[in-house]
């Protein structure tokens, strides 16, 4: 991660909150929390796409906490009224497979008209990091 | 987040709409432990061997594809050329190993095993010749074996012998099996050069020196590609078209890789013996899919259709900039490398043969730039033998002199002229029956022998 970066967007999000002391504290945190991400390489990344409704997210959330990961990151779209959100989930804790995890997101999924992907992140780390 | 929002959408774009995919996941297995002088012995350890480390090979792989959300589109098998291991059978036991191989290929779920071949481009054993005795009614007997013969090398030159004989061999087999529009021919190759960690079916077989069992993985068909050479526009430079198709390649590379080491792993670990990682191929391979077209792909740089001039440029470009992409991507590449323009399982191509804007002598001329050879083409029934002879001899000429595979799947339609449509269904597509040169080179094709090596073949 690119630090300098990262100092200037928490920066701006503190906006006039900022104080040095402050942004070192919460960078120094995501950093941390970064490296524990790092540290299992055992992660879904889920994207989600369709038709923007209430209770996506929490339907999505609820499966995959019952699955018993941990979601590590999540960031979503609204554009006009299409829906895109893409989350990670560490499986180094969880109590069902990635096979498990997957056909119970296929079917929240066909529930609530969304379309949901979950994949292991090797092949993104493979394919966009050398 | 570990990855930008574009990269996520770029990856799940490809998977979701792009036709990417692994193309092919092959398992090679040594049949060396199998052989003996007597047909039960080999036909028994055959059927045992291949039942045994590939008893979940299927559902292994395809635990891989959720795992990844990646469709492995075929997975097949590739054993030891079999007159390897059965130089001692007779002309009929032959048939019976056939029989054999389909009945293990059904039994673990695969759809072709292929390896049903013979090296002889030096010459002929007596076991070879009992085997191109057989090879006709193997063929027909079975649906999931494919042979392949490697007829010429750069090393070796070319075994005119050998090149009459298989066409004599084409021809019985598309008569044997002139009720599904002679369909066996679609599982017999005949090579210059071939390559045993080639995981593309019909050609594939198992190294002679290879390991017990290794995963072979071809990399993700044109689709991708496709899209890449079409978001250039009209406008992009060679260099940028070229561009483009490298880092498309680089990804897709690094997905096979990946998918194909998987599969190895598991493997191992269950079927109780190791399982190596062999190479990745990166060989664009076509589906009779409209958008999976490697004719799709020369035409979107700007083919009116396939056939123009331009169009050898433009598949040397396309071959080139996938391999360049995808060698720094993996750790060892290999097999054919190439493009394949199979004329019934691209539609693209199809189409343009047609119209009459691609003939047998156009796509010759491809050959000789990277792309394998000429592969699925439907030929009238009553093609003189001497003139089958003379079409495979001129595209091992090509292989042989530039040091680079060539192949040819001809099939001598029985009962049809040029003109006329074949139907093969599925993966084997569909074809128009191409018109063939009816000057005659009998005389030459007929002098026997072999045409020596090129002097580039002495190389210490």
């Amino acid at each position: 991660m690119d630090i300098r970066r990262l100092v200037d967007h928490v920066a701006d999000a503190l906006g006039a909150d900022a104080s040095e002391e402050r942004v070192e504290k919460i960078a120094a945190a995501i950093l941390e929390a970064n490296r524990d991400n790092r540290s299992s390489g055992d992660q879904v990344i889920i994207t989600v796409y369709g038709y923007d409704k209430p209770g996506i997210l929490a339907a999505i959330t609820q499966v995959v906490f019952e699955a018993g990961c941990n979601i590590t990151d999540v960031t979503q779209q609204v554009l006009g009224s299409y829906f895109t959100m893409i989350m990670i989930a560490d499986l180094s804790g969880a109590r069902q497979s990635l096979a498990e995890l997957q056909s119970a997101l296929t079917r929240t999924g066909e529930r609530v008209g969304v379309r949901i992907i979950a994949q292991h992140q090797e092949l993104f780390a493979r394919i966009h990091r050398p | 987040m570990a990855f930008e929002l574009h990269e996520v959408l770029d990856t799940v774009r490809m998977t979701e709409s792009e036709y990417f995919d692994i193309r092919a996941v092959t398992l090679g297995l040594s049949l060396l432990d199998c052989a003996s002088t007597l047909p039960q012995t080999v036909c028994a350890r055959v059927y045992d061997k291949v039942r045994r480390l590939a008893g979940r090979y299927v559902a292994i792989a395809e635990g891989v594809e959720q795992r990844y959300g990646v469709r492995i589109a075929n997975k097949r098998i590739s054993v030891t050329p079999v007159t390897l291991v059965a130089g001692g059978l007779q002309e009929a036991d032959y048939v019976r190993l056939a029989t054999i191989l389909d009945a293990a290929a059904a039994d673990v779920g695969v759809d072709f095993l292929a390896g049903f071949s013979a090296l002889i481009e030096r010459g002929m054993t007596r076991g070879d010749e009992r085997y191109l005795a057989a090879l006709p009614e193997a063929l027909a007997a079975t649906r999931h074996v494919c042979a392949s013969v490697n007829c010429a090398s750069t090393q070796a030159g070319i075994n005119g012998d050998a090149v009459l004989r298989l066409a004599e061999v084409l021809l019985k087999t598309a008569r044997l099996t002139s009720e599904q529009d002679s369909i066996g021919c679609t599982r017999l190759v005949a090579f210059c050069n071939a390559v045993a960690t080639n995981p593309f079916i019909a050609g594939a077989f198992h190294d002679a020196n290879g390991p017990d069992a290794v995963v072979h993985v071809g990399i993700s068909g044109p689709g991708v590609v496709l899209r890449a050479v079409r978001e250039t526009g009209p406008e992009a430079s060679f260099n940028a078209v070229s561009e483009a198709i490298k880092r498309v390649s680089f990804k897709i590379t690094r997905a096979g890789e990946l998918i194909g080491r998987h599969v190895a792993e598991q493997l191992s670990r269950e079927a109780g013996v190791p399982v190596s990682f062999g190479v990745v191929d990166l060989s664009l391979a076509p589906t009779p899919e409209e958008e999976d077209s490697v004719g799709a792909v020369l035409q979107a740089m700007g083919l009116d259709d396939i056939g123009a001039p331009g169009t050898t440029a433009a598949l040397a470009l396309l071959t080139e900039s996938v391999k360049k992409g995808g060698v720094m991507a993996a750790s060892r590449v290999g097999g054919l490398s190439g493009a394949f323009v199979p004329v019934a399982e691209d539609q693209y191509l199809r189409r343009a043969v047609e119209r009459g804007h691609l003939s047998l002598e156009k796509l010759e001329a491809m050959t000789a730039v990277c792309s394998v050879g000429l592969d699925m083409i439907a030929v009238p029934g009553n093609t003189p033998k001497e003139t089958l002879a003379g079409i495979m001899l001129d595209e091992f000429a090509i292989g042989m002199m530039n040091g680079k595979t060539t192949a040819c799947r001809l099939i001598p339609v029985h009962g049809k002229t040029a003109g006329d449509h074949v139907e093969w269904g599925g993966l084997l597509g569909r074809a128009p029956v191409l018109p063939v040169s009816a000057v005659s080179g009998k005389t030459f094709v007929c002098r026997g022998g072999s045409i020596p090596p090129p002097l580039h073949s002495l190389r210490n």
